[in-house]
């Protein structure tokens, strides 16, 4: 079975790794504000007995307290290799797609740029019109109507995969199908929440595009996370956060 | 320039991105934070080249994705995450077999895996033990030291040189105190729960 926990390893990762209650980083960060007045109260209670946030925060503040004048030499000397590389840092050479930008390229040639500049002027005044004319013809809201109180639901669905340990690098997420809605957002986060990738679709599947599947690294937890919505944007279900992991053997891509 | 905070310089590049201003805005950023990236870099590397490498594959990652800062924490922690998630990313993709202390076994999680591997909610307690006992018998240091080593798959004397552990054996010597009150704890739960069932056997 593909989600069985097949080490030590493994069950000591779950066991001192995040849970749902874990704070986001930037409600940790406020335990290393001054005073730490800010700081929530279930913020508080939970530092005191999670292992994992304790050692999140102990980063964080050895981040901001590093590169100090009391570090090491050789602290200086990569602060010095780095300050050496500053311009390759600050000026980085563009990306094959924007060089091969087409757009970029017809405003550099001189005798294209008027007419790429009055082209531009063109569509901006007839897309200005198009937006007032709707909301010219738009029939207003009746304001007396009323409806009562509004009542929202939202239904728990499943990712099918990819979810728990995995065989092989996966090339799609697919989940189950939501009555009723119109549109799906999938996102992939890193242990500490930030978002790795998001998408949108009106499918129950999606492709992982090649770079987001390069960042499925072998023993890296990464969660999935799908939200429904209606055709009015309205939230009709979400899957939670689902971790999945490509094990550091057995991975075959 | 200088008196103006993270958010405020990152606001300013924004809005003149392109400009000579802006690239002002990214100098100061880099001037204020490359040492604080290098010593991380160092910590988890413990090379000075390798170190630098990291460090300026990380400054070109953050600054291609400064438009994504969104100021809902300072831009430390937002850098902050960036490094940790570049560095760790970089030692798992070095990693090509596992780690020293996978012979550092947990004997007494083994027989506890055992006895509850059958379905998924029995699992889900052994983990729930596991995290109990966790939070009852080991001290700060120890839980700092196995989640380091454990979650972030981070190599020993990476993990020592993070915590700053001048022991001789560094992070190990804490893996294999974890380990044995681990033990102890198990056991004692064990003892405890296995009393009231034996106790019942007695009566029937």
């Amino acid at each position: 079975m593909l989600n069985e926990r097949t080490s030590d390893r493994d069950l000591l990762r779950e066991a001192l790794g995040p849970t749902e209650g874990c704070p986001r980083a930037e409600k940790l960060e406020l335990a290393l504000a001054e005073g730490a007045l800010e700081l929530q109260a279930d913020v508080t209670e939970h530092l005191k007995t999670c292992g994992y946030c304790q050692t999140e925060l102990h980063l964080l503040r050895s981040f901001r307290e590093g590169g100090t004048a009391g570090d090491s030499e050789d602290v200086d000397k990569v602060a010095e290799l780095l300050r050496g590389r500053s311009k390759a840092i600050l000026h980085p050479r563009p990306s094959v797609g924007e060089q091969a930008r087409w757009w970029s390229r017809a405003f550099r040639i001189q005798w294209l740029a008027p007419a790429a500049l009055g082209m531009a002027t063109v569509l901006a005044v007839v897309g200005v019109a198009f937006q007032y004319r709707e909301a010219v013809n738009r029939p207003a809201l009746n304001g007396s109507l009323q409806t009562g109180n509004e009542v929202l639901r939202t239904s728990s669905f499943a990712v099918v995969r990819p979810t728990g340990d995995l065989l092989e690098r996966p090339e799609e997420v697919r989940w189950e199908l939501v009555q009723g809605a119109a549109k799906y957002k999938v996102r992939f986060l890193e242990v500490d929440r930030s978002a790795v990738w998001t998408a949108e679709t009106t499918e129950n599947h999606i492709e992982i595009p090649p770079m987001i599947q390069d960042k499925i690294v072998p023993a890296k937890t990464l969660f999935c996370e799908v939200v429904a919505f209606d055709s009015s944007g309205r939230k009709v279900g979400e899957t939670g956060l689902v971790r999945f992991r490509l094990p550091l053997h057995g991975a075959t891509r | 320039m200088e008196k103006l905070q993270d958010e405020e310089l990152i606001e300013r590049y924004r809005t003149q991105v392109g400009s000579q201003a802006a690239e002002v805005c990214l100098n100061e950023l880099f001037a204020r934070y490359h040492a604080k990236v290098a010593s991380w870099c160092l910590r988890i590397t413990g090379d000075v080249n390798s170190a630098a490498d990291l460090a300026q594959e990380i400054f070109l990652k953050a600054f291609q994705r400064l438009h994504t800062f969104q100021g809902n924490s300072k831009f430390t922690t937002w850098l902050f995450s960036i490094t940790r998630n570049h560095c760790l990313d970089d030692l798992r993709s070095k990693a090509t077999h596992p780690q020293q202390s996978s012979e550092i076994v947990l004997d007494e999680i083994v027989d506890l895996r055992r006895e509850k591997v059958s379905t998924a909610l029995e699992r889900q307690e052994s983990e729930e033990l596991l995290r109990m006992l966790i939070r009852e018998s080991l001290d700060e240091m120890e839980n700092k030291v196995l989640t380091l080593h454990y979650v972030h798959e981070m190599p020993l004397d990476a993990v020592s040189r993070m915590l700053g552990l001048t022991n001789q054996s560094g992070a190990k010597a804490y893996i294999v105190s974890a380990r044995r009150k681990l033990k102890r704890a198990h056991a004692r739960w064990k003892g405890r729960n296995e009393m009231p069932t034996r106790g019942g056997s007695r009566a029937e």
